[in-house]
């Protein structure tokens, strides 16, 4: 019993779940679609809750910190948790504060925080993006093609914005349609091993 | 509630502050990391919260006693949050999450992602010598990604050349989507940017914070040379 | 160290301020670079132009905090253009981070001016991503039971009009994630889509308008000042774009730069490790 509610129980609900909603979609079943509605409403209940768990792992990561007082890190999990009650608390009581942090704080200050991957990304577009070979000079040639084509100013020039746009439509777009293709078939072969038994990520891996 | 100024001064210096990693790593720089990562954490606490109390406590209040089920099974899922031994009784409300998900993903990935694509390459342009010659090119480029892919055939004899062909035409897709990333990254600084002109006097602290970066900067080399 | 190995090793700070200048200086003085309009562009204006007046449209607010500087500006220029139009909005958000921003959106836009609940709602969070958005597809009223303020739907008489997917004439999906998901979902049931995204994934979103899954795209902030452009009112996409200009042909020179520098100091004989 320990093991069926451990192991074998998890499998079942997601093999019969995985094929209701699957084969529902193409084998009419009386009263299938408003319980396949039921169970889209459930999951999403399900995962408010899932959701709800990482902002209290965060809560508990940190928390611990600060009763262990653990040396440097104690102080960034107190501004971390403080900050956190504040926007939680003014959330339901308070909403101009809630709003203030909202706009400035999550917004403005995460944007600001945010241009740091801009700063590197040119920092390495200087010192990382070397040619080394071949595809190393394909990769680069369409690259700054592309930054030709983004840049407004360009398409002023005849031509000048044009290799780029054909080079991100045509071929570009033609590798990402097999990417997406390469994707959804790899999709199907996991929820097949899924379907199986093999693929146990899910429960933890194997018991 | 916090006026114009005081707005601008606060989120001038915390603003100014995350830009000086670009300096060097500093306290300035984790504190406003720190206050973003708590800030963000709380508005997910009470977004979901709110969420899960209006579409589903709210009505089972009401009377819609189904909702009961999704909430027991939520809270059955807050089992990841007991002992290692214990944890096990979170993996069946993972495996319905999961389920339904993946064939939810999966009804969609059947046209949306595999049979719409084989249509359009199927399917010529209606008239044109380069919208031939572009289609030609792009379903070249899908049938070689998608053979590069193919892992369980060995890359060897009459498939190398192919697979080769596939990695050329990935490598131009990697070096576009390259290119077309640095507007969104560069996004960010236009934003503040801008912010720190419009905004009156937002940019004095960025002026104080520079000037202190400067004057670090001068003592740096001055100790370097000495 | 001769001139070009320090150009080769110069100090990544030095990038930083020429790129914070380059940034800096268009905003404190225009410099008014034209703004060509792309074929994505043209055709997501044209799916809205096409509507008629008291038409429901969707838009989804499914990004937040920092990728809001770049699709916060494609969600306003859509609003203003369906204000201009007499439409009624329906927005909706799938992530958790968009539900303020719905609300800030449709304010900035003019929306205002409108009554709520009969001309536009915000129906807020619905959670479960991809199982969420199909549950939202077939049936708005089973998935949602009151929308952002806590109304119930019943009480909202928009929603009379709003059952699934199909009470829409357009829908909008903007996101800082994965379109995949949207187009899985949303594409094939009758609905015009338009995809607002990050221009990062600009290829991705032209295989699904040449596929016919979506009508068009706004990409990234140039889509914003593309379409700023076509409903004659200029906003924070067409400041944008004169930096756009700069900084791009600024990163041009570094990797053009920073490759032939390099190549010139390997093939040096004195320098360690060169030929």
């Amino acid at each position: 019993m320990s093991n069926f509610m451990r192991t074998q129980f998890p499998i079942a609900i997601f093999i019969i779940c995985q094929f209701y909603i699957f084969f529902e979609f193409f084998i009419p079943i009386p009263g299938g679609p408003a319980l396949t509605s039921l169970l889209g409403k459930w999951v999403v209940c399900v995962s408010n809750f899932a959701l709800l768990l990482g902002a209290l792992n965060l809560i508990r990561f940190h928390g611990k910190n600060i009763v262990k007082q653990t040396k440097n890190e104690w102080y960034h999990g107190a501004i971390i948790l403080v900050s956190m009650t504040a926007m939680f608390v003014s959330g339901w009581f308070f909403k101009p504060l809630y709003t203030w942090l909202y706009a400035n704080i999550y917004t403005g200050l995460n944007t600001a925080l945010m241009c740091y991957v801009g700063f590197y990304f040119y920092s390495a577009m200087y010192k990382t993006f070397k040619v080394r070979n071949f595809e190393s000079f394909i990769t680069l040639f369409a690259c700054i093609t592309m930054l030709i084509a983004n840049a407004p100013i360009s398409g002023t020039v005849w031509g000048l914005a044009d290799i780029g746009i054909w080079i991100a439509n045509v071929p570009g777009s033609g590798a990402w349609r097999g990417f997406l293709m390469s994707a959804a078939l790899g999709m199907f072969a996991v929820a097949i091993r899924a379907a199986m038994g093999l693929e146990r990520a899910y429960t933890g891996g194997s018991d | 509630m916090v006026d114009t100024l005081q707005t601008a001064l606060i989120m001038g210096t915390l603003c100014a502050l995350a830009w000086s990693i670009m300096y060097k790593l500093n306290i300035g720089y984790r504190f406003a990391e720190d206050l973003t990562v708590g800030v963000m954490g709380g508005y997910i606490l009470y977004s979901i919260s709110d969420n899960t109390v209006s579409n589903f406590i709210a009505p089972l209040m009401r009377g819609d006693l189904l909702n009961l089920v999704p909430i027991a099974i939520g809270v059955i899922l807050w089992g990841q949050l007991l002992k290692p031994s214990q944890r096990w009784v979170a993996r069946a409300p993972l495996a319905f999450i999961t389920g339904v998900g993946s064939a939810v993903a999966l009804k969609g990935a059947v046209y949306g992602n595999i049979l719409t694509y084989i249509q359009s390459m199927a399917t010529p342009p209606a008239s044109g010598t380069l919208p031939y010659f572009n289609h030609i090119i792009a379903g070249l480029a899908t049938i070689t990604s998608v053979i590069y892919f193919f892992f369980t055939i060995e890359h060897k004899g009459a498939i190398l050349p192919v697979t080769k062909i596939g990695r050329f035409f990935m490598m131009v897709a990697f070096g576009s989507v390259a290119g077309s990333s640095v507007l969104s990254n560069i996004t960010f600084i236009f934003n503040r940017t801008q912010w720190f002109v419009v905004t009156p006097w937002a940019w004095v602290p960025l002026a104080i914070v520079a000037m202190a970066i400067v004057v670090d900067l001068v003592r740096s080399m001055g100790r370097k040379q000495s | 160290m001769s001139l070009l190995e320090k150009i080769d090793k110069l100090d990544r700070r030095i990038i930083f301020l020429i790129l914070l200048l380059l940034c800096f200086f268009p905003v404190l003085m225009p410099l008014g670079l034209p703004v060509p309009v792309s074929p994505a562009t043209t055709s997501a204006y044209n799916a809205l132009a096409t509507l008629k007046p008291n038409d429901v449209i969707c838009i989804t607010f499914d990004y937040a905090g920092g990728s809001a500087a770049e699709l916060y500006p494609q969600n306003l220029v859509i609003l203003k253009h369906a204000l201009k139009l007499n439409l009624r909005a329906v927005a909706v958000s799938f992530s958790v981070g968009g539900l303020e921003l719905a609300d800030q959106c449709l304010a900035e836009a003019g929306w205002g001016s409108k009554t709520y609940g009969v001309d536009y709602v915000n129906l807020g969070f619905v959670s479960g991503t991809e199982t969420g958005m199909a549950a939202f597809v077939k049936d708005i009223q089973a998935t949602i039971s009151a929308d952002a303020r806590g109304t119930p739907l019943s009480q909202i008489p928009l929603m009379n009009d709003v059952k699934n997917i199909n009470s829409f004439k357009y829908l909008a999906f903007t996101t800082s994630t994965s379109q995949d998901m949207y187009v899985r979902q949303f594409s094939g049931k009758g609905v015009p889509i338009i995809g607002c995204i990050q221009s990062l994934y600009f290829s991705v979103l032209q295989v699904y308008m040449g596929s016919g899954q979506i009508v068009g795209f706004l990409n990234g902030l140039r889509g914003s000042a593309e379409y700023e452009v076509m409903i004659k009112e200029l906003g924070i996409g067409a400041i944008s774009m004169d930096q756009a200009s700069l900084t791009h042909w600024f990163a041009v020179l570094l990797l053009i730069m920073g490759n032939i520098t390099s190549y010139f100091v390997r093939k040096n004989p004195r320098v360690k490790g060169g030929k």
